[in-house]
């Protein structure tokens, strides 16, 4: 079997939940989705039948979102604990079907796209607001250190006064307050240090 | 027929006839592991830890850095990578070329990198016997090639393309696998092993993966390591390991196990290595217990004569 070949179907099978579960449960729309010929599917076969094969192909399935799982976890700590296991479960439900995004930034964009699937998640919508802007924060804060943009400015409900101290230890701020926040990010070169500042606002 | 070594080198060389981007100029590449420096035990660099290994630089000898963390790297990065530049020799570890993959370097990734290496001027630089993307997919991590005469032929020719611009040399590093694919031609040694003498590469042999392959696959690492050419074997890699179910995993998130630590005695006692590097991402402990391994794979490569 040619190698390009190959390595196509591999990464497709790798990365796609769907693919692998055709690849493992049904071999003949496998072989039509591929368009296999003869030598590629003696070659392929194996996978598809082998008990040892059939295991190694789930196992390394899994080790890829299970590494995509921990960098992002690194990147949107707060997320990940506050959200605890609807964290877990929508990100093995999101890496599913999202193949890694490619470049230096991957992982960053991978974090960011997922922030933006669990955000429209009910269960995440029923979050208390001081929770779901906080991750908020986290998320924005991570767009600002990849996606270069000179300003960036959120406005938030809740009181970030004690949002350093929550940052610090990963507890719930104590008697949260309804005041408003305006948060910048500010840039002002490519070469020069990102500057964030929380505003009390009234 | 068993292609030989001479046979690998004849097809490695008809693509160094091939138009080089540098004015036809041979790259300064090529592996020469006597002339190499010993540069000792080290870390690999994570910022988790970069307070305390400020405190006691001492006790490092050198920094492996990730190589993609400052492609395309903010400010806070950039005055990160200066710092580290200022108190320690680095070596950078690629993780994206995709040297294995019949698509090649992506060019963009390859020009971040050589400008990177360029600037840091290390002895050395590493990336994996791997391959990262296929037909517009990326993978998100190392995806083990077929142990093939084909695979060799594609590392050969994009390591071919990877030194004609960057003039620095190069060491490959095995990685773990979890799936036996269907279509190997010859063992994992053996392919690694042809690999360094038709690219004229060195070797980061990574003991930790070697012990992870050797037990889910059922193979002797003693075996594996005398079929390798031990003057190419330049670098290691160390970190625990861990059990999941009936497979070894490589977390990176573990203190090095007892057989790995005697696995690392066996390598320094067989192979002229340059270095070793700890490999440690997760699950932090505090400094301090890190310098104290860095330490016993210090005294084993003293030991062994490869350092004082």
């Amino acid at each position: 079997m040619e190698l390009n070949r190959l390595q196509q179907i591999l990464a497709r099978v790798y990365t796609d939940a769907a693919i692998r579960r055709l690849l493992l449960d049904d071999w003949p729309r496998f072989a039509e989705l591929f368009d296999l010929s003869a030598v590629e599917a003696d070659a392929l076969r194996p996978l598809s039948i082998s008990p040892r094969c059939r295991s190694q192909l789930i196992d390394f399935g899994d080790a890829l979102i299970s590494k995509r799982w921990h960098a992002v976890r690194a990147l949107l700590p707060k997320s990940a604990t506050i959200g605890g296991a609807l964290f877990d479960e929508s990100f093995r439900q999101y890496a599913s079907s999202a193949p890694p995004f490619p470049g230096v930034h991957k992982h960053q964009h991978d974090a960011l796209a997922f922030f933006a699937h669990l955000a429209a998640d009910d269960r995440w919508r029923s979050l208390p607001r001081w929770q779901r802007e906080l991750l908020d924060f986290e998320a924005a804060d991570l767009h600002a250190r990849v996606v270069p943009r000179r300003l960036r400015i959120r406005l938030y409900l809740t009181s970030f006064v004690e949002l350093p101290a929550f940052l610090r230890s990963g507890r719930a701020p104590e008697n949260v307050r309804e005041k408003r926040s305006l948060v910048t990010w500010i840039r002002l070169a490519p070469s020069r240090p990102l500057k964030r500042r929380i505003w009390p606002l009234g | 027929m068993r292609p030989s070594a001479r046979d690998d080198r004849a097809r490695c060389a008809a693509l160094d006839r091939e138009p080089t981007t540098n004015g036809g100029r041979r790259p300064d590449s090529r592996v020469a592991q006597a002339e190499l420096p010993t540069l000792g035990v080290g870390i690999g660099y994570r910022s988790a830890f970069a307070g305390e290994l400020l405190l006691q630089q001492k006790r490092v000898d050198f920094l492996e850095i990730v190589a993609d963390h400052y492609l395309d790297a903010n400010a806070e990065r950039r005055a990160e990578l200066a710092r580290l530049r200022g108190l320690f020799t680095l070596v950078p570890h690629a993780l994206d070329l995709s040297l294995g993959g019949v698509e090649g370097p992506d060019p963009r990734y390859l020009e971040q990198l050589a400008a990177l290496i360029e600037l840091v001027e290390p002895p050395w630089w590493s990336e994996h016997i791997a391959f990262t993307r296929a037909g517009g997919v990326s993978i998100g991590h190392l995806a083990p090639l077929p142990c093939t005469n084909a695979a060799l032929d594609q590392l050969c020719a994009n390591i071919e393309r990877v030194r004609a611009v960057i003039h620095r040399p190069l060491v490959l590093e095995n990685v773990t696998y979890v799936i036996d694919l269907p279509s190997r031609e010859m063992d994992d040694a053996t392919f690694i092993a042809r690999l360094l003498e038709a690219s004229d590469c060195g070797l980061l042999l990574d003991v930790t993966n070697l012990f992870i392959n050797a037990r889910n696959h059922g193979f002797d690492a003693t075996d594996f390591l005398d079929a390798l050419p031990p003057e190419r074997v330049v670098q290691l890699h160390f970190v625990g390991a861990k059990r999941r179910g009936s497979q070894w995993v490589d977390s990176h998130a573990d203190p090095v196990n007892e057989e790995i630590w005697q696995l690392l005695g066996e390598v320094m006692r067989r192979f002229p290595v340059k270095g070793a590097i700890l490999e440690r991402d997760a699950n932090w402990p505090r400094f301090a217990e890190l310098a104290g391994e860095l330490e016993r794979a210090r005294a084993l490569g003293r030991e062994a004569g490869r350092w004082s």
